[in-house]
């Protein structure tokens, strides 16, 4: 009886099973009718998404306008909104970060290890097979290769300097075309889309489609020793054996620009992604940076002491890393041309340098290719990755979006696996991966409608955004030419002579005099404003007293003490 | 003649006191006798309507008359009407009124009166357009305008469905318009009722819903009340309530007689008909008492028998004529009629009730030549006598008869005060009732009713009428709060409109203190009108904002620290640690295939063995050249070889112009060490960037930070995108936009915010603190 009660209020209890032990039970049960009572769920109050400071940090557009330099109510209160949008805008950036949802991770060796000592068909042994068919090699018998990816990192372009050129998918290993072009190649580029791709041959740029059709031969290129092209300017640069540096407009097939740089054959040359500066070093140790607009350099520095090896600058902009003969890399802030920040020393100088989209550091020193990680205090001297090739390393590209390494030798090209290299999260209206073909016409045409003027390559990139003050020295100058100025020549023309009065040698008298009264006019202006400058500029004449000469009676003057 | 009376009166005067003033007026006038005098002296005559100019009284001059010294002047002519005896009272008020009167002040001069009328009009329009200051300067302050402003204020938007107007622009073939013509329109009316509808105003259309919604309402409460009331079962219920209302109208009728006796006599007819009506339902075909004794006398009695068939023949008769083919027909239109016009006119209550009326008419009108038989036989007998008889027929009409307002009734109507009241006229009807009070006693009357019965149904009348009132109470209450809401509401609704109007007036009175401020200045905060919470809030804003300028201002006067940073030097700053790599050596010999790789073994060895040797020096050479290049230089004016002759012992004059040009003070920091920046102005960059300030903007510093972030689509967030490209204004494809209207000063719409809109107000907020 009493267990049956109790089941039941057991069973009453809002669904949960009370077992009752009831063996020792010997009172009444008093049975209260009670209903169970459903406790609805709260609803759980989506908790404000806090925004991440950082996030906010990172997106911000700079400081405020302040209401000083506006002039009306009306516009201050109209800035101030707009600020307000601003800050909204940027919120809502910061917010759009949890989007990201994909995480970059590196590899992380046990106690006592070290990731250096993980070969790569370790690597391979111990990922997912999609990642596994990334590590391949090439083994090509055409000479030393040079090598690039395309801007979303699914194609790949090698050229071998035998004359061996190869475009294809590398993912799907799908080969667009493959041929000899019976002549020296150099260096090659992909242009703006993977159907087009342009190779410097021993004397001239060709340009070909992805089918291997030539499609154009510049021969204003010529002997060329470096190409890069700067997708957002539509411009193929190139350095020249002579010092020469060139710039093609792709898309309207102008040359943009050509000059001499005075700094003797370009061997060592890269660009940086932020500005469309082309970085070029010399053997002086100076790094200096060009653009198609100016013939000097924008910029020069002094990264080392010795010829420089190889340069690269990093995929943001930020950072550019050198490295020396003197078996130094450096790293600089490239944005305001400081640093180093930091200073490596290694064994060797290392002929080429790669940074990946997440910092890594690769660097190759004859056959060996090292892949460093930003400065770790736990073991700095360790590299993060070593591989070493079968042969001299002749080129090396991070593949973007892709934890692969690209690296040509002489004997081929091999890609190898650098867990943690490449974004995770890509743009795809920036780089698409997984590109199709409409949407590849789709960004042609955007990207042409999006396309930079070659002028405003500048050291800074917002420079279009700043008002056009002239500096010191043009001022100076403008006041300079105000010194040498020259009446203006009076273009007189008599007004309509009526007949018998005065013939041309009265107007030839008339013109006389209107054109001594102007000019006299005009040297008087100039004479008031040349006094001015003058007064301002003139070096007061410092004579000393032993400059002057002696008076009679100067010796009566009181002698002053030594 | 008046030259005469005049001089007669000057006489007069010198005879009373002898004043030098006096005389000479005396010789003015004299000295004035052979003058001609072209604008007349004033004479007092007959008010006239005519002004004549020469009326006008000249003013005074030197040595000329005055309307004092004339007769006319007020106290002369006391005088003269104190003189006689019958006038001596007009002339003693006449002093009084003289002394108590002011004299007008003399109108000012045309031009002078209309500037003033001007400036005061001026000043009148001022205050009535500076109530739109604020509203203008923040419409002009809005980032984003989306026209018709007055959504809510607007009249009603009546959607016309695009479907059936574009119905009108098609083209009707003939067959169509020969349709259409057969059709029968009966929405033309609706048509017509809903342009009025349009041309309500928003306000005025609210109150109609409401009218409409109270009525509905109290036709529903009265529905469930009848249907409650249908419901009793009890006999005697009903009768009590027939014979209540048949009072009830006797009451109203005897009123109506004294009122409106014409109207009192249809009004006879028509119950005279209702009750042949009645008569001839089939119904009293055999309960009546005739009828009844004529079924017992019938078994007995061959002609009884007789009468009974005839009877029962015209029965047969009159239900065969119900069941015309023809009358059916029309019956059956007219319903369907009817049908129609109810489903087309199902909301409109004013057609409705018309139409009631109307059928009520029409009902009447069929009931006419209906059964002539009953109406020859029964006309004579019972129309008075229905009249008083508190029973006799069914009242239908109550059921017919829209139900009307209930009117409060006494359950207990004095028969004899009706009486009392009763017209002398109507001899026999009191005649009759005094009768029946007669027959209160006990008697029976020919219908066979009893009159005991009346005085018996008066107790329990009343307690049915308790019962009644008890529900009509309910209903009262419920109106009465009805009425009293809605009377609540419209006297809100007035007073609004009252308070609205008195704001207005203060506000017109409140801008006078101040100046115009179209541009919301900061330092004048009373100005502003505050129409509305809204407006007021814009005060507050502006404090805030004054708040937030000195506060920016503090901030510029602290000295900043990211400035301070800049001087420090970053080389001192960032001395980095060398880190030594171990990395692996390369194990090829790499010297063999490249002429570049074979000459990079010797490089090596002859880069270290000259390391910072020329590399350096040349690069610093390199630094002054071009640090050199950006100085300004001086100039040398000196003519070359002037005063460099003579021969020896002469010294030259050292008279040298040379103009010296500041050296740039500040050079940059970045040139300093191992960088240098050329500082050439890229021209192609020039060519695009703004070279002179825009409008607002006073500083490049402040323009530049106002160009600063990029509002694309590739840039931000699609929603700050579409915030920040928002187009200034915005209009709604084919509306009208009217001129904005005045019920903004009153109350700004509100706005719904969306999801933004509130992220944004939650950041205004934020930024005011």
């Amino acid at each position: 009886m009493t267990e049956n009660v109790d089941t039941k209020a057991a069973k009453h209890f809002a669904g949960c099973e009370i077992k009752v032990e009831d063996t020792k039970f010997s009172g009444e049960v008093i049975e209260a009718e009670q209903k169970p009572k459903h406790f609805r769920q709260k609803r759980n109050k989506q908790k404000k998404f806090k925004i991440d400071p950082d996030a906010l940090q990172r997106h911000s557009r700079g400081p405020a306008v302040s209401e000083t330099g506006v002039k009306t109510n009306l516009f201050k209160r109209k800035l101030k909104q707009k600020e307000i949008y601003l800050q909204f805008s940027n919120e809502q950036a910061a917010r759009t970060e949890i989007l990201r949802n994909e995480e970059e991770g590196f590899m992380e060796a046990e106690e006592g290890e070290c990731t250096a000592e993980y070969t790569q068909s370790q690597i391979v042994q111990n990922v997912d097979i999609t990642s596994a068919a990334k590590r391949f090699n090439l083994n090509l018998g055409f000479g030393p290769y040079r090598m690039k990816y395309t801007k979303n990192g699914r194609h790949l372009l090698i050229g071998g300097r035998k004359g061996h050129v190869a475009a294809f998918d590398w993912i799907t290993k799908r080969l667009h075309c493959e041929m000899n072009v019976t002549e020296e190649v150099v260096d090659v580029a992909w242009l703006h889309i993977e159907t087009m791709y342009a190779i410097a041959q021993k004397n001239w740029v060709h340009f070909y489609d992805n089918q291997g059709t030539e499609l154009h031969c510049v021969k204003q290129m010529n002997s060329v020793n470096r190409l890069e092209f700067l997708p957002y300017h539509f411009l193929l640069a190139s350095g020249n054996e002579v010092g020469y540096l060139c710039w093609l407009d792709t898309s309207i097939g102008e040359m943009v620009s050509e000059y001499n740089t005075r700094l003797g054959p370009v061997r060592i040359m890269c660009q940086n992604p932020t500005n469309g500066v082309l970085c070029l070093a010399g053997s002086k140790g100076v790094v200096s940076m060009w653009s198609p607009s100016t013939r000097e350099p924008l910029g020069k520095m002094l990264c080392h002491p010795t010829s420089i090896s190889s340069i690269a600058v990093d995929p943001k902009g930020t950072y550019m890393a050198t490295c020396g003969l003197d078996k130094s890399v450096k790293i600089w802030d490239v944005r305001s041309l400081s640093g180093p920040t930091i200073e490596y020393k290694i064994r060797m100088p290392a002929q080429h340098m790669a940074i990946s989209q997440k910092g890594l550091l690769s660097l190759a020193m004859g056959n060996v290719c090292e892949v460093h990680k930003k400065p770790n205090y736990v073991s700095p001297s360790h590299a993060y990755i070593t591989q070493k090739c079968d042969d001299f390393i002749h080129g090396m590209q991070f593949c973007p979006f892709e934890d692969v390494l690209g690296v040509t030798t002489r004997k081929g090209f091999q890609s190898l696996l650098v867990p943690g290299a490449g974004e995770a999260n890509f743009d795809a209206l920036e780089a698409n991966p997984f590109q199709t073909k409409s949407q590849r016409r789709e960004n042609e045409v955007r990207a042409l409608l999006d396309k930079i003027p070659s002028e405003f390559i500048a050291l800074d990139p917002a420079a279009i955004g700043q008002v056009d003050v002239p500096t010191f020295k043009e001022k100076i100058d403008a006041k300079k030419q105000l010194l040498y100025l020259k009446p203006p020549t009076v273009d007189f023309k008599r007004a309509n002579k009526m007949k018998g009065k005065g013939g041309s040698a009265n107007t030839a008298k008339v013109k006389k005099i209107v054109k001594n009264a102007k000019k006299r006019e005009f040297v008087k202006e100039m004479k008031g404003i040349k006094q001015e400058i003058f007064r301002e500029h003139k070096v007061q004449s410092t004579e000393s007293a032993e400059d002057k000469p002696k008076h009679v009676l100067d010796r009566f003057k009181s002698k002053k003490r030594s | 003649m008046k030259e005469l009376g005049e001089s007669n009166y000057t006489f007069d005067q010198q005879d009373e006191e002898v004043d030098k003033k006096a005389h000479h007026r005396l010789l003015d006038a004299v000295g004035r006798l052979h003058k001609t005098q072209y604008i007349k002296k004033p004479i007092r005559n007959e008010p006239s309507f005519k002004r004549n100019e020469f009326h006008l009284v000249k003013t005074k001059g030197e040595g000329e008359w005055t309307i004092k010294d004339t007769s006319l002047a007020v106290p002369n002519l006391v005088k003269v009407l104190q003189s006689s005896k019958k006038l001596e009272s007009v002339g003693t008020a006449l002093k009084k009124s003289l002394r108590n009167k002011k004299t007008l002040q003399k109108p000012l001069e045309k031009p002078v009166a209309e500037r003033i009328n001007r400036s005061v009009n001026y000043e009148k329009a001022k205050k009535k357009l500076n109530q739109w200051n604020a509203v203008v300067a923040a419409n002009r302050a809005a980032d984003h305008m989306s026209f018709p402003i007055q959504k809510g204020n607007s009249d009603m938007d009546v959607y016309v469905s695009p479907l059936a107007d574009a119905s009108n622009f098609r083209i009707k073939s003939n067959l169509m318009i020969e349709m259409e013509k057969t059709e029968v329109k009966p929405d033309v009316e609706v048509h017509s009722d809903n342009e009025d509808v349009t041309k309500l105003t928003r306000k005025e259309m609210i109150a109609r819903s409401k009218e409409l919604r109270l009525i509905r309402i109290r036709e529903s409460q009265k529905n469930a009340k009848a249907r409650l009331q249908k419901k009793i079962k009890s006999k005697k219920f009903h009768k009590i309530m027939k014979k209540e209302k048949l009072k009830e109208e006797i009451k109203n009728f005897q009123l109506m007689q004294k009122s409106d006796p014409e109207a009192a006599m249809r009004k006879l007819d028509q119950l005279e008909k209702r009750r042949i009506e009645e008569r001839a339902l089939l119904r009293h075909k055999n309960t009546g008492t005739w009828a009844k004794n004529l079924q017992i006398r019938s078994k007995y009695d061959k002609e009884a028998r007789k009468e009974l068939a005839q009877q029962l023949s015209i029965g047969r008769e009159l239900t065969q004529v119900n069941h015309d083919a023809s009358e059916d027909d029309d019956d059956v239109e007219e319903t369907v009629e009817q049908s129609k016009e109810e489903e087309t006119e199902i909301f409109n209550p004013w057609v409705k009730q018309s139409r009631t009326v109307q059928q009520e008419a029409a009902n009447n009108n069929s009931a006419e030549g209906y059964r002539k038989y009953w109406n020859k036989r029964n006309a004579t007998e019972t129309t008075l006598k229905s009249l008083n008889s508190s029973d006799g027929w069914s009242l239908e009409e109550s059921t017919n008869a829209p139900i009307e307002k209930p009117q409060e009734q006494k359950p207990d109507v004095n028969e004899d005060l009706l009486d009392d009241s009763l017209d002398e006229t109507e001899e026999t009807s009191n005649k009759k009732k005094r009768r029946n009070k007669k027959n209160a006693t006990g008697k029976t009357l020919s219908d066979g009713w009893t009159v005991e019965e009346v005085t018996d149904a008066k107790p329990q009348k009343r307690k049915l009428v308790v019962n009644e009132d008890f529900l009509d109470d309910i209903f009262d209450k419920v109106e009465e709060t009805l009425n009293k809401k809605v009377s609540r509401k419209l006297n809100e609704l007035q007073k609004s409109i009252m308070n609205d109007e008195d704001e207005v007036e203060i506000q017109v009175k409140r801008p006078s203190s101040g100046k115009y401020h179209g541009d919301l200045n900061f330092k004048k905060k009373h100005s502003k009108p505050s129409l509305d919470e809204e407006l007021n809030e814009t005060q507050l804003e502006e404090e805030l904002k004054n708040q937030g300028i000195t506060k920016a201002v503090a901030q510029l006067s602290t000295p900043d620290p990211a400035k301070h940073s800049t001087d420090i030097n970053p080389e001192e700053f960032m001395k980095t640690k060398k880190i030594y790599l171990k990395t692996t050596l390369p194990d090829i010999d790499q010297g063999e295939d490249d002429e570049t790789d074979a000459a990079m073994g010797k490089q090596l060895t002859i880069a270290e063995a000259f390391e910072d040797d020329d590399i350096l020096n040349d690069f610093e050479q390199e630094n002054a050249e071009e640090n050199e290049k950006k100085k300004p230089k001086d100039i040398d004016l000196t003519l070359p070889g002037w005063g460099k002759w003579g021969g020896s012992g002469i010294k030259a004059h050292s008279k040298k112009l040379i103009l010296k040009f500041p050296k740039e003070e500040k050079r940059r920091e970045e040139n300093k060490g191992h960088v240098i920046i050329v500082d050439e102005k890229n021209d192609g960059l020039r060519k695009h960037q703004v070279s002179s300030l825009p409008f607002p903007f006073t500083s490049v510093k402040d323009y530049e930070a106002a160009l600063r972030a990029p509002v694309g689509r590739d840039f931000v967030p699609e929603i700050a995108h579409n915030l920040l490209t928002k187009p200034a204004v915005t209009t709604k494809l084919g509306t009208i936009i009217k001129p904005i209207d005045k019920d903004v000063l009153f109350k700004p719409p509100k706005k719904h915010l969306n999801k933004t809109e509130k992220k944004i107000a939650a950041l205004e907020k934020k930024n005011k603190k």
